[in-house]
């Protein structure tokens, strides 16, 4: 775990600039210059005003090939850290006649996001044509990020000056925490937990076994009436069948942080990516997930459900945790203790150090542990080796002033 | 993604360019086949897959090798490092191009390229070099071009994370219309860069720095070996004819351009003094020279300014040439005889001298020299022909004064009275052989009354005789018909060997060059007490018709000679054989191909390679005082027209009122017109809306509304029968469902919706007529549709 915060570079360049290029050009124009007086040669003069206005049309040509060009950040729903995502950036060339040529771009804000700089390189727009550009980037933190101010520059057509120009378009782009490989043992855990749970009973509702009979009201299916005692009693009644309860998770995610080290930022994040995680994998298995957090408004209850809407809202809730350094995770149990339910079976997701406790029964009320610094989950959850935790939180939450 | 496939082909004809012209400034085909051939040959090696790079290992030995060769050319001949530098420069590439790798590689190609080009230019004035350095200048910014998107595509290209190739339709989208848009971009780089070119080729102060960090054109300056200034018979050898350009002359003879009809004869100088076998002799053993001159005198010549030779002309011929007359490596300067006046295009120093009228400057030449001599064609005080007289009527007056010197001869004149006294005084060693052939009556020529040879008749002295121009007449003829002309007397070394070579020419060989001629009769001449003299300088009838001037080359050197009369003017004779000798020969073909390739290369050194700084402050005036012309000119019309307006305000009393009206006048004008224009934008876009462009851009909704009219008056001619398109019907599906009017109608609309779809989609725009006549045909409609009830 790296003892240090770090930040992705940002590199934004000035207006106007002159390359190495273009020094060593003016250096041969004028030695050219000099030569054409030493020996006065016309024709040497003649090479030495096109050098001359080279450069000039230099200037002109790429102060052309910026203006009237229009661009559009096209930017996915969401990203998951440490996953390639592709960016789009379409380029609308406005000019009439003229063409642009060779405009790279480079975002300016929101750039902590990513392991790089994003920037994209337009080869070639014809006047009136769009032409769209897909920059692949790797995000590196969870979280909103705002992408506002842009770059295009160009040293086209010969490379002496380079200019640059700043645009604007604001747009917003969430990125889910990292999300790793789950075993299943802990997804197996999961449903025996809730199998095993000392409250478990079938159900009315469903359609599996009888479970009873009741008086049958209008509107309800015809088919369920139970003709035999409905002829006996003289009373409409219709059974009732019992439904298989699926199993439900309740993710608790303790975001407390202790002390604003790396190392614990990362142990939060770790256990923030864990959560998405298991929330993940537990989905995708129909299994239905909840999660228990503190949010900016307190602590926060996202009820189980299942399908790919739950996975986007869980994963957006869990991306968007805020800093917590008040709220340690014996609040978070007692605040969601009213949600315990005998037929969810919560997992408490931890930085802390306390070990992890597979066995429900040995913890209170089903509990599953699960901690963060554990060589268990860490052998559980196989997070691609690319991903620093310590730098995954969002920008806004790490110290001002970096530690070590 | 950014397959610039267009850079390597574009770089290849570039060094093939760079490679050509070098060869062509350097005259070397040994340089252009080795280039080219590795060029074509890694070309052709690269396009069939089978190219890998030489080691570097390697290539760095050969680059060190050609440096120690380099060392070692400079140090032989260190007159030309230009040329030798360029040699490497070559050299450099040829590695080059078998080691290139990477980008950086064809970088270094490009910059070496491209210093290969500028040791080019400083080493040659050629015309072809001229027009290869413009496609080469074009080209090589259409490269650089390429180069610098190659370069970009490439490092971001590395620098991406996704090194998979792009799918085909991001290629298509990079490739779409870049041809295009590279050669608009290379039009207009090419453009501003040229006309910067011009601005400085003609404006650049010259001449303020010139060698300011030592001499860059170490290339010796040539020098003819056509012409030369002395005349020598020591060495006998094969002349090979030299075609080399020498001068360019244009001619006027009172003021009216000379058509190329007559021979051009130009005087350089004279030589009277043969040196005879002595060695100790000022001019040498067999050589010509000339004596020295009292009447010498140096003077500084100021540029454009004409400078007078000689009294004004004695008759009414003027003789204008205006010749530019390259290094000759000799102080002569040539003309038509009789020259009046000169006027050099820059500063120069002359000798001239009035004895013998010839011109030399004070240093000798090695730059290109342009200078105007205005010439009577007269020497001394008698009349002088241009060309060689060979009409009758010239002959009949030679007869007429041998009758004449025959008749006043007194009877008892001693040869040797004033004459051999006055012979012997002449400077000239004279083989006593000369002076045998000189008096055979074949040569010198017979009286027909006496018949006696004319040169018995004539006194033995110096001073001139009436018989002196028939008796050299007959020389020269007697020359001309007996003797053979040629330019290989390798086989006559023996014969000449130990003898006067003159001697040997009249007796033995009977044949030689010019010089033989002309040195053979000058002293014949000379032996019999004439005055005569070897005169050498260009005798030419190549006109170039294109450009109106004589072209003068190496090969067009000539001798002559010139024999003083009684009247003291000297009279011109050619005794060379006109058998193979300068015959004035019929334009053909080639020889108009020649005429205008040399004029568009005498154009090109004109303007281009002579661009001096007198040109360039001459222009600047030029510029300066038709600005000043416009400008005055303008503000003379500017008055006038004030005056008018006073006179007029005079005259019809325009009052205040007047003018107050005419200025509401104005202003309800322009507020009418802004409110067409607004009445008219407000008409077309409700246009605009009638027909559906509500969702396109403002400018291209007005301008399709301009163009769809007719469709519009459809619409209204249509909507005043109460049939109306509804919103979810395109104008096609419309038109398909108006069945129910009569069929022409129907059909009618049916060609008017696709003319909308045309325009509308097609982006195609109506001419005027066009307009016109679907309005007609919209009107017609409108007039044949029924009226609802």
């Amino acid at each position: 775990m790296p003892e240090t915060f770090s930040h992705t570079p940002v590199r934004k360049k000035p207006t106007i600039d002159f390359s190495i290029t273009g020094l060593v050009f003016c250096s041969m124009m004028m030695f050219m210059g000099l030569a054409a007086i030493n020996s006065q040669a016309n024709l040497l003069f003649g090479v030495f005003g096109l050098m001359i206005g080279v450069l000039l049309v230099s200037g002109i040509i790429s102060k052309a090939v910026l203006r009237r060009l229009a661009v559009r950040r096209i930017l996915p729903e969401s990203a998951t850290v440490g996953q390639p995502v592709v960016l789009t950036y379409e380029f609308l060339n406005l000019k009439r006649f003229w063409p642009s040529l060779s405009v790279g771009l480079a975002e300016l804000d929101g750039v902590d996001a990513f392991t790089r700089q994003p920037s994209a390189y337009m080869l070639h727009a014809a006047p009136g044509m769009n032409a769209v550009v897909p920059i692949e980037v790797v995000p590196m933190r969870r979280g909103l990020h705002q992408l506002e101010r842009y770059q295009i520059s160009t040293s086209f057509p010969f490379g002496f000056i380079k200019r640059a120009v700043t645009g604007r378009q604001i747009d917003s782009f969430l990125v889910y925490p990292p999300l790793a490989h789950v075993d299943r043992h802990v997804l197996s855990l999961a449903r025996s937990a809730e199998k095993t749970g000392p409250s478990m009973r079938p159900r009315r509702g469903g359609d599996d076994e009888f479970y009873g009979l009741k008086e049958y009201r209008r509107g309800e299916s015809t088919r369920n009436i139970y003709w035999r005692r409905s002829a006996r009693t003289g009373v409409i009644v219709s059974k009732e069948m019992t439904q298989v309860a699926p199993p439900r998770l309740l993710l608790l995610v303790d975001t407390y942080l202790n002390e604003r080290t790396p190392t614990a930022h990362g142990n939060v994040e770790r256990a923030i990516a864990m959560a998405a995680s298991l929330a993940s994998s537990a989905l995708e298995s129909d299994i239905l997930v909840g999660v228990y957090a503190y949010t900016t408004e307190g602590f926060h209850h996202l009820p189980a459900n299942r399908g790919k809407r739950q996975r986007r809202d869980i994963l957006a809730f869990l991306a968007q945790l805020p800093l917590n350094v008040e709220h340690p995770s014996d609040e978070l149990l007692a605040a969601a203790q009213p949600e315990f339910d005998p037929a969810i079976t919560p997992i408490l997701l931890t930085p802390q150090t306390g070990g992890t406790s597979t066995r429900p029964d040995q913890s209170r009320s089903g509990l599953v542990t699960l901690s963060a610094t554990s060589d268990l989950t860490h052998a559980w959850f196989r997070f691609p080796g690319s991903i620093e935790f310590a730098t995954v939180m969002p920008p806004d939450q790490e110290p001002k002033i970096e530690t070590s | 993604m950014y397959n610039l496939k267009q850079f390597r082909p574009t770089l290849y004809v570039l060094l093939f360019l760079g490679f050509t012209g070098f060869a062509v400034a350097a005259e070397s085909a040994g340089i252009w086949l080795l280039s080219v051939g590795a060029l074509v040959l890694n070309a052709w090696l690269i396009r069939t897959n089978r190219f890998a790079p030489l080691p570097r290992w390697l290539a760095n030995l050969v680059t060190v090798l050609a440096l120690l060769y380099v060392a070692e050319k400079v140090a032989e001949a260190p007159a030309a490092p230009i040329l030798v530098i360029g040699e490497f420069l070559v050299l450099l590439q040829i590695v080059k191009i078998w080691e290139q790798r990477a980008n950086r590689d064809y970088a270094q190609l490009l910059v070496l390229s491209l210093l290969l080009v500028v040791a080019a230019a400083i080493s040659t004035a050629s015309l072809i070099f001229g027009l290869m350095l413009i496609a080469y200048l074009f080209l090589s910014l259409y490269c650089c071009l390429l180069f610098h998107l190659k370069v970009e595509a490439e490092q971001v290209r590395d620098a991406s994370l996704d090194r998979q190739p792009l799918n085909a339709a991001t290629v298509y989208q990079d490739q779409r219309y870049l041809t295009r848009s590279m050669r608009r971009l290379t039009m207009l780089v090419s453009g501003v860069a040229i006309t910067c070119a011009v601005v400085v080729f003609l404006f650049f102060p010259r001449g303020t720095g010139g060698n300011l960090i030592g001499p860059l054109q170490f290339k010796a300056s040539q020098t003819l070996t056509g012409f030369s200034d002395q005349v020598s018979f020591e060495q006998v050898a094969r002349i090979t004819q030299n075609n080399d350009e020498v001068a360019r002359v244009t001619v006027e003879h009172n003021g009216k351009q000379v058509d190329g009809n007559s021979l051009l004869l130009l005087r350089g100088i004279t030589l009277d003094v043969y040196g005879g076998a002595s060695p100790d002799s000022p001019s040498g053993a067999w050589r010509w020279s000339r004596s020295p001159r009292s009447d010498n005198g140096s003077v500084l010549l100021p540029s454009h300014q004409p400078f007078p030779l000689s009294g004004p002309p004695g008759n009414s011929d003027i003789w204008k040439q205006t010749i530019h007359l390259q290094p000759t490596g000799t102080k002569v300067l040539f003309a038509i005889a009789g020259a009046i006046n000169i006027t050099p295009s820059h500063e120069i120093s002359i000798d001239f001298s009035p004895s013998d009228q010839v011109l030399q400057t004070h240093e000798p030449l090695f730059q290109a020299l342009d200078y105007v001599v205005v010439s009577n064609g007269v020497l001394a005080d008698g009349s002088f022909d241009r060309s060689v007289p060979d009409d009758r009527a010239h002959l009949q007056r030679l007869m007429d004064a041998v009758k004449h010197a025959v008749e006043t001869q007194p009877e008892n004149a001693d040869a040797t009275d004033d004459g051999l006294g006055d012979i012997s005084q002449h400077r000239s060693v004279i083989d006593p052989k000369i002076l045998a052939y000189a008096l055979r009556p074949e040569v010198c020529g017979t009286d027909p009354t006496s018949g006696k040879s004319l040169a018995e008749l004539r006194p033995r002295t110096r001073r001139p005789n009436a018989l002196d121009e028939e008796i050299a007449a007959n020389m020269a003829h007697h020359l001309q018909s007996t003797f053979t002309y040629t330019l290989d007397l390798t086989d006559a070394a023996h014969i000449i060997k130990g003898q006067d070579p003159l001697v040997a020419f009249l007796y033995d060989l009977k044949r030689g060059h010019c010089e033989y001629f002309a040195g053979a009769m000058a002293l014949m001449c000379q032996s019999l007490g004439m005055d005569a003299r070897v005169v050498l300088g260009f005798k030419c009838d190549d006109y170039n018709s294109l450009g109106h001037y004589y072209e003068v080359n190496q090969s067009h050197a000539h001798a002559w000679v010139e024999v003083r009369m009684p009247d003291g003017e000297w009279k011109t004779f050619d005794p060379t054989s006109s058998e193979d000798a300068h015959i004035t020969t019929k334009p053909t073909m080639f020889s108009q191909i020649r005429h205008f390739f040399n004029f568009l290369e005498f154009k090109w050194a004109e303007h281009v390679v002579a661009y001096d700084n007198d040109t360039r402050t001459n222009l600047i005036e030029h510029v300066e005082g038709g600005m000043n012309n416009t400008a005055a000119k303008t503000s003379e019309r500017f008055a006038a027209f004030r005056q008018w307006i006073t006179d007029a305000g005079t005259v019809f009393s325009i009052s205040t009122q007047i003018l107050a009206g005419l200025v509401v006048l104005a202003i309800l004008t322009g507020v009418c017109a802004v409110g067409y224009f607004l009445f008219e934008r407000w008409r077309l876009r409700r246009r605009a809306a009638r027909i559906g462009l509500e969702g396109i851009s403002e400018a291209e909704q007005l301008r399709l509304a301009r163009q769809l009219k007719f469709y519009a008056d459809l619409m209204t001619a249509l909507e005043r029968r109460k049939i109306t398109r509804p919103r979810h019907l395109t104008p096609m599906e419309f038109a398909e469902t108006l069945t129910f009017l009569p069929s022409e109608i129907y059909q009618a609309v049916q060609d008017l919706t696709r003319r909308f779809y045309t325009v509308r989609f097609g982006r195609h725009d109506l001419p005027a007529e066009e307009h016109r006549r679907l309005s007609g045909v919209v009107a017609d409609l409108d007039a044949r549709l029924p009226i609802p009830s």
